[in-house]
């Protein structure tokens, strides 16, 4: 079992807007440090279970904790990164405004301070985007502007950060080394990337997490293709099963 | 003979003795109204074309045709002589607003319906409480201001606007510039977006219904969002938007009273349409880039 600290800890969770249920009796344990993909198709419940755990939304059965508290109280301790292409282009704000927002709820009133700015410049250089500090958020590349979104999120000093579709509309070479980023940051802190494309699983990433209105939780490890067919009988890559899953096991449709 | 120089000379040296002539003050209080209402009309812009919310703003300075009217209606029949139309528009500006806002946080009903069904009933109502009023009403005074017909405590008026609007938006201008580029992690770093949302739709309306009898209402929601438009073109930062929008809209108005006065038509139309085509002149432009880049 693992030793880790648990740090996020669901039980018998389920939710559903009106008649339609959305996730049914979930059991999920995360623990400090991990790297978790939470992956599943459109509308399968990626973005409730995202949801749930950030406390924008309140389960209707079971329970969900997370550093041991309500996810509304803990929030503050998570670095949340959503999809770059929700904002407006054309949006006057530049690498910096953005980076600072992450420092919003220190300051009741007026304006950032110089620690705010330096804090902000620190998180730049982590994804390497310090130099484009001043530039306008729309000069940017797509790979550019997630890794100014991940240095918001980590200018609030996160114990874990949770990323919403990081790899979508971003070339394969930009994605490699976003995960390089990734796993020296997952050394400080837990990593949550939600995607509903299953390239996405890396071998650095060490659960998948699959979630299709049931959650099941696997080991990610990539296996050659005679152990694969030898467990699977098939061309099943890089999932397996684990013992962390639900007393029933499970079936992908 | 007269040169074109001569001819200019002329024409700024009449515009000077208008607006320094002590026996048409009407000109040179335009002429203030319109420099002091593009400092709120440059930041409220900003933020109701960052945010989207133009049409908020155009739902808003129609309902208060109902609180004008409730407040006539109140007056005269009901007797309560201290009411002015003035408290019951503000009344029934803050109060759309407010509703405007609950509604889009928190009911599921479709929010730009909403917007259009009290847009329409805001006026439906104040028409119904001014016909229930007896003595004539000229409901359409209220709706249609006149930049020529503003007095000394309009301008005061302005000014105080300006200055809740400038010191809010200063205290507040981290607050707002996250919620506008991101409400959902505004809301994630604890901060209480519900809160600030109502406050800059209030201030919202505050800008369009103390502005409504100077400007109108087609002009209040010209010059909230033309400006702002063409200013969110060239800026990099918020605030650099902000300013651009207030220069942009003191030359507008300035160009377009001087113009009016010259040519002798109205002013509020003829303001508009210089922003307007401004406004037309500089999308082509970036519409152009868009087609033939590299050229």
């Amino acid at each position: 079992m693992d030793s880790r600290r648990t740090i996020i800890e669901i039980e018998n969770l389920s939710f559903s807007y009106g008649e339609m249920p959305v996730l049914i009796d979930v059991n999920l344990k995360i623990h400090e440090k991990e790297s978790v993909c939470i992956i599943g198709p459109n509308g399968g419940g990626k973005s409730t279970l995202l949801n749930l755990i950030l406390g924008l939304i309140k389960p209707q059965k079971g329970s969900i904790k997370v550093f041991g508290e309500s996810p509304d109280k803990a929030r503050g301790r998570i670095g949340y990164m959503p999809q770059y292409t929700q904002f407006d282009p054309a949006f006057p704000v530049t690498v910096m405004d953005i980076v600072l927002m992450g420092r919003v709820e220190k300051h009741l009133f007026g304006f950032y301070n110089k620690n705010d700015k330096k804090l902000a410049l620190e998180a730049l250089s982590e994804t390497g985007m310090e130099a484009l500090a001043k530039r306008h958020f729309s000069e940017l590349s797509g790979g550019q502007r997630q890794r100014v979104l991940i240095s918001r999120a980590l200018v609030c000093a996160p114990e874990l950060l949770l990323l919403d579709e990081p790899t979508a509309n971003v070339d394969p070479a930009v994605q490699e080394q976003f995960y390089v980023t990734l796993e020296r940051l997952n050394r400080k802190m837990a990593v949550i990337i939600v995607s509903h494309d299953l390239g996405v699983m890396s071998q650095k990433i060490e659960s998948a997490v699959c979630v299709n209105r049931y959650v099941n939780i696997h080991p990610t490890s990539e296996l050659d293709g005679t152990t694969i067919q030898k467990v699977y009988g098939a061309n099943l890559r890089m999932i397996r099963h684990d013992h962390r899953c639900s007393g029933e096991g499970h079936c992908h449709e | 003979m007269i040169t074109d120089a001569q001819g200019k000379d002329t024409a700024m040296s009449e515009i000077w003795n208008a607006l320094t002539d002590p026996s048409i003050p009407f000109f040179r209080y335009a002429f203030i109204a319109g420099i002091l209402s593009s400092v709120a009309l440059g930041i409220i812009g900003t933020y109701v074309v960052t945010r989207r919310i133009s049409y908020i703003a155009g739902a808003i300075s129609h309902c208060v045709l109902a609180g004008i009217g409730l407040a006539l209606y109140l007056k005269t029949v009901v007797g309560l002589t201290l009411l002015t139309p003035m408290h019951g528009a503000i009344l029934s500006a803050v109060a759309a607003a407010l509703i405007i806002g609950c509604v889009s946080m928190y009911a599921s009903e479709r929010e730009d319906t909403v917007i259009g069904a009290l847009w329409a009933a805001g006026m439906s109502l104040g028409l119904i409480f001014i016909a229930m009023t007896p003595g004539y009403t000229d409901a359409m005074s209220y709706l249609f201001g006149n930049i020529l017909l503003v007095s000394g405590k309009d301008l005061v008026t302005v000014l105080v606007l300006d200055a809740i609007v400038t010191v809010t938006c200063i205290l507040f201008y981290n607050k707002f510039l996250a919620l506008c580029f991101d409400e959902k992690f505004a809301r994630l770093r604890g901060i209480n977006v519900n809160f600030y949302y109502l406050l800059l739709l209030t201030l919202t309306a505050l800008t369009t219904v103390l502005l409504l009898n100077i400007l109108g209402t087609v002009m209040v929601i010209a010059m909230l969002t033309i400006p702002s438009a063409i200013a969110g073109k060239f800026s990099k930062r918020m605030w650099h938007m902000m300013i651009i929008s207030m220069i942009l809209n003191m030359l507008f108005t300035a160009a377009g009273l001087i113009l009016s006065y010259h040519m002798n038509l109205p002013s509020g139309p003829v303001i508009i349409l210089i922003a307007g085509a401004a406004y037309i002149i500089i999308s082509l432009k970036s519409l152009f880039k868009t087609l033939f880049p590299k050229n």
